[in-house]
């Protein structure tokens, strides 16, 4: 009885809704299912997918085909007449933004670069406010009410770094309903319930597992959500009311990979997102020969960095039910001779690489910490102690660039310098800047070099998903590649690199919930 | 005029109706509490009422207010708290604002929520040094009071009742508003251009955002600057080691004397201390290191620490 509303006797059927190159899952669908709001994967431009029809058109039109400007998050208002957006503005960081669905002028809603990352996520019943999450400079992630005539702010409750994956409106504008760590530190996320007048907040879901991206029921007595207590994503559902749970969770659908619920219709269809493919470390030797290195969670792991002996290999690895957004990644230190695998507890926010100290005591982290400090940090091999190296406040959650001189200092990149490099004697410094990469006397015209490395004397870079040299005698490295960052191993010469990649799809499970009885 | 005078009674009529406390610019809407201690008008009158009531202390001298002082941004001005008949006690007076957003209390962190807090300096031999027993007669001694907690809470007032009445005010007492909630908020105009380059280096080269992060300007965190070592001894553990709980920074300006012992006088002195970074000693904080701020850049970092300070109010809205 308790779950009586639920529409179907088993599992309901899913179908593909959008699979196409570039195809995301960075809007929601109209109530009525026949739109989804996304971004047009090829101008950057927020767009409307027909799910019928498979179209998308285009809502807003960049300045030039250069411009940088592009949209980002979107949620249409309930009646879809509008949709609200997030727009990387030409300043460099993101307006929240309204626009008519049928089309006509964008609007300004909120531009503030203190708080230079917004994504609106829902409507108000009534219209008049936009639940946002905010992400300011200082690391705050705020749920927020934007006045959809004014643009006032109205804060609900700030989070830390640790910003919901997914957070609606109820129906009845009452609640907010959002996830978030179960504490102050990263642990598995619960699901919670927010009072839209601050008078209250209560955790409605709570397991020893990954419990996010919840959702309302059309009628609003039910929150869908994604799981993965019983060791799969499932999707499952959970009645409300008032506020509170009622009863316990039930399963609404079996392993559904990494699926991210973006809305359901008025008919109970539930739209999500389903991320597909993968990322694997793959070792190179020089004799040809192409190896994947077994990891304890393959297809989630990159950026390898070796230790100067060759004998570790430390990589990032993406673990859990982290599969949208802006992931923080977990530091692995791999042993080579014997296979084993340790974590490095490292606290920071977000790594995006890594480079072993000469030492090999120390890893320096380019990214971001829990307190909006981008830069560069070390990172205690042994117990994951982290020692901020430097910081600037220009740069974004991906810190700068730097790497080791022989004596244990660290040598960092400047304003424009990409990517960075030291030869392993200490007598060139490499940097990489978008036009041209300098070392030592040598200048090299390129663009796109994402990732510089010494090997035996010899600078290599990536340009367009190929490996090149830009100095020395030697030919071109006889070592196959086709990925994305890199590392060589000084003694073996061993490329460990990463290759794979994601692709994103959406997908609708029709008749998930009951269908919506008295309007909206 | 008559069209002024009806706003003014609208406005009242709404403050009166308040189900939630009001909050200023710079913190969030929903103001924490436990689920067993729900934010009321009545309880937190009630927790006033208690915060001023001097029958808590062993002579009837001394209330929770008598050292944080509304006036004084809930502190007291002195170096260290000063008890019932003059005792010293070994630290200062914390100023308690926002703290309904606090992860543990008192220097040293060793309360877990505002409940557990609130008895202890009622308790505390060097502060209002009242007997456990004491506390219940003295309460239901009192008429007025007794007859407002057998109202709030059912029943002829009990120790927990007198905690979460004073927890609940404490929650109430709430500071923003400020030039630099203003400027967060989008109004560029707020802070001077020298409070502006203060704040460039609060996030930047002195590093203060290693600790003073969030609304509130703390990570809730325990740290050890130094400030506990005295000619290299060590001459208050505080949590661990000489570790103290990361002070807010709201109304920072108008709560001197600074650190857990009052020691520093001015903010000049505090910013001096962190320039040279901290005190060395065995366990301290990976984050201090010499700053080199140059004296303009110290200048900037007060005036910046200056546009902290805001508006503070306590108790519910309406509700006098």
């Amino acid at each position: 009885m308790l779950f009586s509303a639920l529409a179907f006797a088993g599992e309901p059927a899913a179908r593909v809704v959008w699979n196409a190159p570039g195809a995301n899952v960075l809007g929601a669908p109209t109530l009525d299912g026949r739109l989804v709001t996304c971004v047009d994967p090829v101008s950057g431009d927020l767009a409307v997918l027909d799910t019928a029809a498979g179209k998308l058109r285009r809502l807003t039109a960049k300045p030039s085909s250069a411009a940088k400007e592009f949209a980002y998050f979107s949620a249409p208002s309930r009646d879809a007449s509008r949709v609200a957006y997030a727009w990387f503005n030409e300043a460099g960081f993101y307006d929240l933004r309204v626009v008519p669905l049928a089309g006509g002028e964008p609007r300004v809603l909120f531009r503030n670069e203190e708080s230079g990352f917004v994504q609106p996520t829902s409507w108000t019943p009534d219209g008049k406010q936009i639940l946002t999450l905010f992400f300011r400079k200082d690391n705050i992630s705020q749920i927020t009410l934007v006045d959809t005539e004014t643009g006032a702010v109205r804060v609900l409750k700030s989070l830390s770094w640790v910003y919901p994956k997914k957070m609606e409106v109820s129906p009845d504008g009452k609640w907010v309903v959002y996830d978030s760590f179960g504490g102050d530190k990263p642990s598995p996320r619960d699901i919670f319930v927010l009072a839209m007048d601050g008078s209250r907040e209560t955790k409605i879901v709570e397991s020893p597992g990954e419990d996010l991206f919840p959702a309302w029921s059309p009628d609003g007595k039910q929150i869908l959500f994604a799981s993965d207590r019983s060791g799969t994503m499932d999707a499952w559902a959970l009645r409300i009311e008032d506020g509170r749970a009622v009863g316990e969770p039930r399963l609404l659908k079996r392993d559904l990979k990494q699926f991210l619920p973006m809305g359901v219709t008025a008919a109970g269809d539930l739209f999500y997102g389903l991320r597909r493919g993968s990322t694997n470390i793959v070792l190179s030797t020089s004799s040809g020969e192409l190896h994947e290195l077994p990891t304890r969670t393959p297809g989630r792991n990159s950026a390898p960095a070796w230790s100067r002996d060759g004998k570790q290999l430390a990589y990032l690895s993406r673990r859990g039910a982290e599969n949208f957004g802006l992931q923080a990644r977990t530091i692995v230190v791999h042993d080579m001779e014997s296979g084993a695998e340790r974590d490095v507890p490292a606290k920071l926010a977000h790594v995006e690489s890594l480079r072993w100290s000469p030492d090999g005591e120390w890893l320096l982290a380019s990214g971001s910490d829990g307190k909006g400090r981008s830069g560069l940090f070390r990172v205690r091999v042994i117990d994951g102690m982290v020692r901020p190296e430097a910081f600037d406040e220009t740069v974004d959650y991906r810190g700068i660039p730097g790497d080791w001189m022989p004596d244990g200092t660290v040598v960092r990149g400047t304003a424009g310098v990409k990517a960075l490099a030291v030869s392993h004697d200490g007598e060139l410094v490499a940097r990489a800047y978008e036009d041209r990469v300098e070392a030592g006397p040598g200048k090299w015209p390129t663009r796109n070099v994402t990732w510089l490395e010494w090997r035996a004397g010899n600078l290599l870079g990536t340009r367009e998903r190929r490996i090149v040299v830009l100095s020395g005698p030697e030919p071109p490295p006889a070592i196959r590649y086709d990925g994305g960052p890199f590392s060589v191993q000084p003694v073996r010469k061993t490329l460990a690199y990463t290759t794979g990649g994601t692709q994103s799809e959406i997908w609708v499970l029709e008749h998930a919930v009951a269908p919506l009885v008295h309007g909206r | 005029m008559r069209l002024r005078r009806w706003f003014t009674a609208a406005s009242l009529a709404a403050a009166l109706q308040a189900e939630t406390l009001r909050v200023p610019l710079g913190l969030d809407a929903y103001v924490p509490a436990p689920e067993a201690n729900v934010l009321t008008r009545e309880i937190v009158e009630l927790g006033r009422t208690l915060f001023f009531f001097k029958g808590l202390s062993r002579d009837g001298t001394l209330s929770c207010g008598g050292c944080h002082v509304p006036e004084k941004a809930f502190t007291d001005g002195k170096p260290v708290a000063v008890g019932v008949r003059g005792q010293i006690s070994a630290r200062r007076t914390p100023p308690i604002l926002n703290r309904a957003w606090g992860k543990s209390f008192f220097w040293d962190g060793r309360a877990a929520t505002l409940e557990d807090q609130v008895l202890q300096p009622v308790l505390n031999p060097k502060e209002m040094d009242l007997p456990l027993g004491e506390i219940v007669p003295r309460v239901r001694a009192n008429e007025s009071i007794g007859a407002r907690m057998q109202a709030v809470f059912g029943r002829p007032a009990e120790r927990e009742d007198v905690a979460r009445a004073l927890a609940s005010y404490v929650r109430s007492i709430l500071a923003g508003d400020s030039p630099y909630d203003r400027y967060i908020a989008g109004d560029r105009a707020a802070l001077s251009g020298q409070q502006q380059l203060g704040l460039k280096l609060f996030r930047g080269k002195a590093n203060c955002v290693a600790c003073h992060v969030g609304a509130n300007l703390t990570d809730e965190a325990f740290h050890n600057t130094g400030a506990g070592w005295r000619n290299g001894v060590l001459s208050d553990q505080g949590q661990a080691n000489g570790a103290f709980k990361t002070p807010g920074l709201r109304e920072v300006a108008r709560v001197a004397p600074y650190m857990h012992d009052g020691s520093l006088a001015t903010l000049e002195e505090v910013v001096d201390f962190y320039d040279k970074g901290g005190r060395e000693n065995p366990n301290l904080d990976s984050e201090m290191r010499q700053l080199n701020l140059t004296a303009d850049e110290k200048r900037a970092l007060i005036e910046f620490l200056k546009s902290l300070s805001g508006k503070v109010s306590e108790g519910w809205p309406g509700a006098r």
